[in-house]
Order: C-alpha cells, then structure tokens, then sequence
C-alpha cells in the first residue's frame, strides 16, 4: 500500500524536475539573449552618439551659411525617402525664382506620400521556435513560440483547416483581413502569417499578452478598483470606437478574449466572428456573439444587426469588471432573456418601439406588470457613482438604436468623476499563467458555432422579481467591503 | 483613414523579371495569358452577376500571384477560378465552386461568344446561333468537376501564401466618386431655375461617373500594370481627369494636387489609359486547347498549359 502513493508521489517530482529543468532552461537562454542585447545596444548608443554628434557638426555648418528659412527640422524617424534632402533642395532653389515673377505658382505643394506594404510571400513557421502551449479551442490552438532571429516571444495560433470543404474558411479570411485593418494600441498586434509545409498548416502570428481578463478576475482576490475600472473601460471602448470607424464588428466581445499585459493595457483579441459591416446593414447571421454576451435583439432573432451589438457586450464586461462575475450567466437563449429583461426590465413599446415584431419575440410570452418595466441596476450596483449607473444603462439599453456608441460613452462624464482613471503604469502586475502552464479552460460558454440560429419559444419567467434582493444569497461574498443585507 | 488609401504594391524587380519569365515564358506571351485571364474572369464575373469590385479584386489577386508564382506551376484556368472564387469570399459575395466552374468551362466551350468561329465545327447546316445554345457543348462531367474543385481549393491557399494573406485590395472606385462629389460637378450648385430644369436630370454630367469608372475598370487589363504600381487616390484622379476631358467638364486649376497627386504621376497614368490594351482593336479569342494563331480580325489564345507550352516552343524556334 504504501509504494503506491510513493510511486505517485515519486512521479511527480520526477515531472516537476523536468518542468523545473526546462523552466531554467529557458531562464538561461533568456540571460543570454538579454546579455547579447544589451551588448548590441551598447554599441548601437556608441554609433549612434557618433552620429549624433556628426549630425550636429553638420547642422552647424548648414546655420551658418543660413541656407535653410525653417527650424532644424525634426529627425525622421523612418527613412522612407534617403533622397528626400536631395529632391527639396532643388525645389527650394525653384521656388525663389517664381516668387520673383508672380503670384502663380508660388507654393510648391506638400504633397502626402502614402506607404505600400509589399506584396510577399509568407515566412515559414520554421522561423519560430516553439515554447509551450496556452489554450486550445474549438477554432485552434494557441501556443506560446519564439522568434529565432529577433528572439521576440509570440503567440502563434494554429487555424483548424482539416476537414474544410469549401477551401480557406471565410471566418478566417475575415479574421486574418479585419485584424490587419484594426490597427489600435488595445488591439492585438498582428504580426505576420506563417505557414507550415502543408497547404493547410496556417498560423497566425500576435504579440504574446501575458494574462486574459476572465482568468484575471477569478483569480483576484479584490475586484478592480474604480480607477482602474475606468482605465480599462476607456482602453477598451477606444479600441472599439476604432474598430466601428473602420467598419468592423467584432462580434464577440467578452473577458476572455481582452488579453492584458503587465502593463496595465488590456488588448481586443479573437477576431474570429468579426467581419466587415455596410450602411445601411444587411441581413447577417444571428448566431453571434457568446451567450452570456448576447444583445437581446440578436436573442430576439434581429436579422439586421449593427454595432450596438458590441456595445452591449461592452456593458456586460464593465458589469463584470465591477461584480467579479459575469452579469447575465443564462443557461439557454429563453434563459439569458429572463435574466436581462429581470435586471432591465421588460421593454415597453415606448421604450423600444418595433420589438414585438422581432421573429422570436412572438412566439414568447413575457409578463409584463408595471413592477416588471424599468431597470434594477441601482440596487444591484449600490456602490456606483450615478454616473456610473447612468454610463451602464445606456450601454445596455435594451433598445439598440438607443445604446450609446463607443465614441459617445467615451465622452461621458463617469470618465471625469472622480477617481480620475489610473495611469496604465500604476497598475498592478499579476504572476503570468500563460508564461508557464495551460491557460485555464474557462468556466463559461464559447462563441457560437456556425449553424442555424435557434427558434425560440416558451415563457420567459421572471421568478427572481418577486424581491428586491432575492438571488443575493447566491452572490459571492468577497473580502473587503462589502454591504451586509440580511 | 490611411488604410484606404494605401494598398500593396509591387517592387521594382518584381516587376522587371517576373517569376514566369525566369521559368521560360516569354513576355508578349505572360502578357496575352494576363489579358485572357482579365477578360475571362470579367466575362464570368458579369455572367454571375457579381459587382464590379468583386471582379476587379480577382483580377487584382491575380496579378498581384503571378508576381511570385510562374505561369507553369500555376496554369491560367485554375487561377483564374480560384482567384474569382477568394474574392467572392473577400467581398462578401461568396459562390459556389459549382457554379464557378460551369461558367469558366462555358466560357471557354465552342458555346461561348470569346470562341474563335472559324473553328466551330462546320459539317452540319446548323446556324451559329443554333450550335452556340448547343448545352452538350458546356457540360462539365462529374470527373472533371472533382478534379477542378481540387485544383482550385489548393490554388487557392497558394494564392493567399504567395500574397502573405495581405488580400487588403484597395479599389479607385469609391474614391473617385467622392473625388467627383467634392470637385461639386456631379449636381447643380445652385438650385434648379425652372421646374422643367433639373427633376428629369438631377445630375450635372450624367455621364461622368460612369466614364470615369469604365476608364477605371478598363485600366485593369492594361498591360502595364499600373494597379500593381499605383495607389488607388492616384488611378481616381487619372480617370476623373480622363473622363471629365471627355465631357469638357472644366475643372479647378491643379485640382489633382489635392489629393496629392503629382503632375507626373497623372501624366503618365493618362498616358497609360489612353494607350488602351496593347491588342489594340483586334478580337482576342479565347479556346482551352488549341493553337496560338493570327486569323483575320483577330487572334486566337490557348490558355491550357499544354498548348503554352508548344507556343513557347515554336517562338523559341523562330
């Protein structure tokens, strides 16, 4: 009996040494990558103080012939045209003349220079060296690689194209094109894609983020403080209103898929569902958008959806961000719809004109009483400034063509209130749990799949109404402050 | 935004020694087999009824392949399939490859009017109308299908290997429209004078903004190229500039500096639009197997990689 725990026991230390092993492995790499760094940036200062210095003797000499009629310009920072200096000095002589002679012609124009990437071929996933592996899904595996010739860490995610019929799936398509075009500092950074020696191995290369919101929140024991939510909301309804000016939705905005650094900076990540949007909108599919995350128009099977979508999933994170928890945690579609409209409400006509006429919206029966209208959202949120209150429930007025857009909210005032929002710098860091193992798997439902959008139909119960504070035993007591009721 | 104006361009040498050349393929020949594929994917592109942006990414995608990738390890036919077939996709018009490949190989049958005549069989006293409805002329066997469908899905992946799956395809349509909308000639600056006046014709030019985009979309078979060559902004402001002189439109003086765009560009891109294609007003006619060959009013092409292969040949032996 008592070998057998041994052997166990003996099992483990033996993995763990090896875990133990590598982990000083890769330490020791890391230590030497980081030597050789700071030797080549050492030489690089040298060369560039050398040059600096060459610069100056060089803008010296230019003031005091006193060609030039501007301030030392700034340096440039990319060298996109070495005969640049070349090309203006002869306009410039140009210019003189004209003047002379009359009014036409007098300004050379400025004329914008725009870059083009170039067309290339792509890199080999060769290039990349894999370290360990972070979170596998229904759409691919993510693993965390290194980048041999930079030695950059990178997240590399493996699309699933086994078993596609139809060639390179067009969900991936758009997640490849709506990423490149989303170019936001709270965006994940799009590398580049690499591919394998099988016309189906296809990566995509992103800046490695240590940490995702969802596991984050489980595993603090406070939630965020008011200043840092603000930071976070900010960062993130920015990253958004970009995404919308550049006529993509994400559509499946939630915890999980915000990836924050140790820096205090939260990145959109998962552009699996986005796509590109017209105006004045099509009919899209419905089956957007994780369950708890769900508009109630898209669960009331709205064919015609717009970015409001997005901001909805917006304001069940800022709740979640507050609570520690989801806001809306429905079982089933009927389920998630009791539960909004118990905390919001059933929407009357006025407040939301045309809703009965959504297809599952028929064929559901809602009880509809004057203490079922209007929100609860105060008393669920005590501690929330009024503003704060007021931000929430116009990010999630049921109505879509009332919720705020992401450049409104950004302008509201809970963002001047105080506490002002953190400085990304103050903010804590957290040990990393995609830096050494697996990442969770997380304890909420996934991104729908491809498929036909759900008929609804039944009774929408509203059970949790009756009181005011029924449902509060439930909720999680964490340490801190906190408002005792019983 | 910069994003739209800016799209992927090829460089210098990639222009001066394309990837077919360097596996044999003369230039007059790349460049006949670039134009066949242009006129083939617009044919079935209208034959679909897909909208011209749609189109003119494929040919775009297309192009912008045979920059790295030689004609011999990527015959025409199945570019051209599944560079239409990616750019549906791209555009949110996506279609079936059923339907893709019944067009092409319509297309390219004795049915199709790109068929030179002079090689319709002539034994029975059909009309030509008659042996162009023929349907047994068109179909496509359950063999053939599956073998193109697979040539199709992996061309497909090499094309997006061969771009970098950058298939950000940037077209001058848009712009020139609000090009146009902001010179103010597209409607009345001052309100109609007389109810007869403007109801009828609510545009100034009606015509000027189909010009411009039929100048546009005709650029796109040009051999020289410019779309792998130039930003959208500068091919808007080349065809608005076109159009308008036909038309006598009078614009503001250098207006096309206000979209940053030098005297020299648009130059040379009007030079280029009005040099047209490089046939000239020949008939190119198009056949899947067969011989290259000068006939009356015009020219026969065979884009199977086969019959490529026997014109490099007899050229290489001239």
């Amino acid at each position: 009996m008592s070998s057998k725990p041994k052997s166990r026991w003996d099992t483990e230390t033996a993995e763990d040494a090896a875990e133990a092993a590598r982990r000083k492995a890769e330490k020791e790499a890391k230590k030497a990558l980081k030597l050789e760094k700071a030797k080549k940036a050492e030489e690089e200062a040298a060369a560039a103080a050398a040059r600096r210095r060459h610069e100056d003797e060089e803008r010296h000499a230019q003031q005091s012939l006193a060609v030039s009629d501007e301030p030392p310009s700034k340096r440039r920072k990319v060298s996109a045209e070495p005969d640049e200096d070349a090309a203006a000095s002869p306009r410039r002589k140009k210019r003189a003349p004209s003047t002379a002679n009359g009014e036409r012609d007098t300004s050379e124009a400025r004329l914008l220079r725009f870059p083009a990437p170039e067309i290339k071929p792509c890199n080999s996933v060769d290039d990349y060296e894999p370290l360990n592996r972070i979170e596998e899904g229904s759409y691919g595996i993510v693993s965390r690689a290194r980048h041999i010739a930079t030695g950059e860490v990178v997240a590399l995610k493996k699309l699933k194209l086994e078993g596609e019929t139809d060639g390179f799936p067009i969900t991936s398509l758009r997640e490849i094109q709506t990423l490149m075009a989303a170019r936001h500092a709270n965006v994940v950074n799009l590398r580049e894609v690499v591919v394998g020696e099988r016309l189906n191995q296809v990566y995509i290369v992103m800046d490695f983020i240590e940490h995702d919101l969802k596991t984050l929140l489980d595993d603090m024991p406070e939630p965020f403080l008011q200043s840092e939510v603000k930071t976070l909301m900010i960062q993130l309804l920015s990253a958004t209103a970009t995404m919308h000016t550049n006529w993509i939705m994400h559509r499946d905005l939630k915890t999980s898929n915000l990836l924050m650094n140790n820096r205090g900076q939260i990145k959109v990540a998962d552009f699996g569902l986005a796509r590109y949007f017209g105006d004045p909108c099509l009919p899209l599919t419905q089956l957007v958008v994780t369950l708890w995350y769900r508009s109630p128009e898209l669960l009331l099977g709205a064919q015609k959806y717009g970015t409001a979508i997005d901001i909805w999933s917006i304001g069940c994170i800022f709740a979640e961000l507050i609570l520690k928890e989801p806001l809306f945690q429905g079982k089933s579609e009927i389920d998630q719809l009791s539960k909004i409209f118990e905390l919001m409400g059933v929407p009357t006509d006025e407040e939301w004109p045309g809703w009965r006429r959504l297809p599952n919206s028929k064929s559901l029966r809602f009880p509809r009483t004057k203490q079922t209208t209007g929100h609860l959202l105060r008393s669920k949120f005590p501690l929330l400034t009024t503003n704060g209150v007021s931000l929430l429930s116009s990010l999630l007025s049921l109505d879509p063509s009332k919720r705020i857009t992401a450049e409104e909210a950004l302008k509201h005032p809970y963002f001047r209130d105080d506490p002002k929002p953190k400085s990304e710098a103050m903010f804590p860091t957290f040990p990393s749990k995609a830096g050494q193992e697996k990442r969770r798997r997380l304890n909420s439902p996934s991104a729908p799949m491809r498929g036909d959008a759900p008929q609804l139909f039944g009774e929408v119960g509203l059970t949790g109404r009756s009181g005011l504070f029924a449902g509060l035993d439930e909720e999680e007591v964490g340490g801190g402050f906190s408002l005792k009721v019983h | 935004m910069v994003t739209i104006f800016t799209t992927p361009l090829a460089t210098p040498a990639q222009l001066s020694t394309s990837p077919s050349q360097l596996s044999g393929i003369p230039d007059p020949v790349e460049q006949k087999l670039r134009l066949v594929a242009c006129r083939l994917i617009q044919a079935a592109g209208i034959l679909m009824e897909l909208p011209q942006p749609t189109i003119s990414t494929a040919i775009l995608l297309l192009q912008r392949y045979y920059l790295t990738t030689s004609l011999p390890s990527s015959p025409l036919l199945q570019t051209c399939l599944a560079s239409l077939y990616l750019s549906s996709k791209l555009t949110e018009h996506a279609q079936k490859p059923r339907d893709l490949i019944n067009i092409l190989k319509y297309l390219l049958s004795p049915a199709s009017p790109l068929y030179p005549p002079h090689l319709l069989p002539k034994d029975s006293e059909e009309t030509t109308e008659k042996k162009r409805s023929n349907k047994h002329l068109y179909y496509v066997s359950e063999g053939d299908y599956t073998a193109l469908k697979s040539l199709l899905l992996s061309t497909e992946a090499k094309i997006l290997r061969a771009l970098g799956f950058n298939t950000t395809v940037n077209l001058p349509y848009t712009l020139a429209f609000n090009y146009l909308q902001a010179l103010g000639v597209l409607s009345h600056s001052s309100p109609p004078k007389s109810p007869s006046e403007s109801p009828s014709d609510p545009l100034q030019h009606p015509k000027l903004v189909s010009t411009t985009f039929a100048y546009l979309t005709d650029l796109l078979s040009s051999p020289s190229q410019v779309y792998l060559t130039h930003h959208p902004h500068e091919l808007a402001v080349a065809g608005i500039y076109l159009a308008a002189r036909d038309h006598g439109v009078k614009l503001p003086e250098r207006w096309w500096e206000v979209w940053d765009v030098e005297r020299e560009t648009l130059g040379f891109l009007v030079v280029v639009m009005r040099g047209g294609t490089y046939v000239g007003d020949k008939k190119v006619w198009i056949v899947e197997e067969g011989v290259w060959e000068e006939v009356e009013g015009g020219e026969v092409v065979a884009i199977g990689a086969e019959s490529v292969e026997r014109e490099v040949e007899r050229l290489r032996n001239l």
